[in-house]
């Protein structure tokens, strides 16, 4: 187990000082804030409207309310808390976007620039077994994709302090599920890459999710169900996800995840490193 | 120490390495010879675990290359040709890393890794402060020879290992394997320039295509082939016939 800390150690070490990764995940972020803060206009655009309605006011919620029918009440706070809603729901889809770019980016790259750089002779030189090499490289990324939906909890929670929101439920288990699809992407990926280029190999993770498959075709049952880890879906159709529904989509994420390690490790020892 | 028995390995159709034998005893230094092409480097990834063999057994320090690859790992230093380094780990960091891996507490891997910098002439601020992907060719091997040795290991094996070291630093590198050996080290040295190997070791292994063509001590089988030195015999034995009448003839082609 220490041996597979200190790959992952190494790979984490090795990620960070790798400008272009720094890079994607910053502009990732700052994408994201950026979206955001134009949706938010789009949200005073609501209020505004809503404002000039009741005539009595201009700009402030509280003034905007105290000069409506009852009706007229109900029916901005609703739109308010679908905008408010939409936003953060935005927020968390842009950034999903941006990690599963960065997902793919490290995992795809895991292992095949070490066999491409002749850098992965050094360490299968050393007492590492290839077995403790793939799960080091895994968890490697696995700790990078932490960090990265830990700063998107922290810029969602900001950006809602510096707007006014309040958090809506429907999303709090969003995080969790982006750092879940991010996984089973970079799983299949990090598979992939083993037998094409890590390019063709996180296009093809990338778009060779289910969605496109009916329920009664079995590639539905083969290919990772991406969309289902969607926090927007959710807040657009209204359902909340229990906690019982997190714990099915993490039991699956880890399923998956073992399985495509499994397959990722019988291609590797098959692979010939000259 | 290295024992071989038949040991092979094929690559689809092309056998690389076919059915090669040998032993090598503690304390000796082997120069392991051959055309490019010939296996060598082949040879010594499954040697130290690297890749499977297809064929064939092998021991290294009496562990079985194919049921406890980790311990074969553990018990030998490995520089290879490649001149690859983590080029975004410091040179300290990277050392301290093959340190841990072989269990050496982190005090004690510094302590060592400081013995090593002082034989090279390298500053320990240079290994701290700069990235491996900085350093010139010659600090980059000065850093993966040291990760070699780090753990004191029974078995090391080089794959050209002076590629890239300055001339002071080949001859003080080169005594130091001699002076390994006189330990009781097993050094198996595989390089083109053949004369270091014919000062250095005690036995030349030579193979081409994969087979073993001789093996001996390099002075016997020089006087053996009556072919006056070791560049002069591995070339008659590997096909490289009238190498200076060729030069020659394509020397011309330059002139006016």
């Amino acid at each position: 187990m220490k041996t597979i800390f200190l790959i992952a150690t190494d790979s984490i070490r090795a990620l960070l000082y790798q400008r272009l990764l720094l890079g994607l995940m910053v502009a990732s972020l700052a994408l994201t804030i950026v979206f955001s803060i134009l949706m938010s206009s789009a949200r005073k655009n609501i209020t505004a409207a809503y404002s000039s309605e009741a005539t009595h006011s201009a700009t402030a919620t509280t003034a905007a309310t105290n000069g409506m029918s009852a009706t007229e009440q109900k029916r901005f706070r609703a739109s308010m808390e679908q905008a408010s809603s939409f936003l953060q729901a935005e927020f968390y889809a842009m950034a999903s976007g941006g990690g599963e770019v960065v997902s793919l980016f490290i995992f795809s790259l895991a292992v095949t620039s070490e066999i491409r750089r002749g850098t992965i002779r050094l360490t299968l030189s050393k007492p590492v077994s290839r077995l403790q090499f793939l799960l080091g490289k895994y968890l490697g990324g696995v700790v990078v994709m932490a960090g990265y939906a830990m700063l998107t909890c922290l810029a969602i929670f900001i950006f809602a302090q510096s707007q006014g929101l309040e958090l809506n439920p429907a999303v709090k288990w969003a995080p969790w599920l982006m750092f879940c699809d991010e996984l089973i992407l970079g799983s299949v990926a990090m598979l992939l890459s083993l037998f094409v280029h890590p390019l063709v190999a996180s296009v093809l993770a990338l778009f060779g999710g289910n969605g496109l498959c009916s329920l009664h075709n079995p590639l539905y049952y083969l290919l990772p169900s991406y969309q289902d880890f969607s926090v927007f879906s959710q807040v657009l159709q209204g359902s909340l996800l229990s906690w019982k529904d997190v714990l099915f989509l993490s039991l699956y994420a880890l399923d998956f995840v073992i399985i495509m390690l499994l397959l990722a490790l019988w291609r590797f020892r098959a692979k010939e490193l000259i | 120490m290295i024992s071989l028995d038949k040991l092979s390995k094929r690559f689809g159709d092309r056998t690389a390495v076919d059915a090669l034998s040998f032993e090598v005893p503690p304390g000796q230094i082997v120069g392991f010879l051959g055309p490019n092409g010939a296996g060598k480097s082949t040879t010594l990834k499954m040697l130290t675990g690297m890749i499977e063999p297809s064929g064939g057994r092998a021991t290294v320090c009496g562990f079985d290359l194919q049921t406890q690859p980790v311990e074969v790992k553990r018990n030998v230093g490995f520089v290879p040709e490649s001149g690859a380094v983590f080029e975004s780990l410091t040179g300290l960091e990277y050392l301290e890393m093959v340190g841990a891996l072989y269990g050496i507490p982190q005090n004690a891997a510094r302590a060592r890794i400081k013995q090593f910098i002082a034989f090279f002439d390298l500053s320990f601020e240079t290994l701290t402060d700069k990235l491996l992907g900085a350093y010139s060719k010659g600090m980059r091997r000065k850093v993966v020879i040291t990760s070699a040795l780090l753990h004191n290991p029974p078995v090391v094996f080089f794959d050209e290992p002076l590629d890239g070291l300055d001339a002071n630093a080949a001859v003080g590198f080169k005594a130091l394997i001699q002076m390994l050996a006189r330990e009781g080290k097993t050094i198996v040295y595989s390089s083109h320039i053949l004369d270091v190997v014919e000062r250095v070791c005690h036995r030349v292994i030579i193979i081409d295509k994969g087979k073993l063509l001789l093996d001996g001590k390099p002075d016997e089988l020089v006087a053996a082939h009556n072919s006056g030195t070791l560049e002069k015999l591995f070339t008659q034995l590997t096909g490289g016939t009238e190498l200076e009448r060729r030069a020659e003839d394509f020397a011309r082609t330059f002139r006016p």
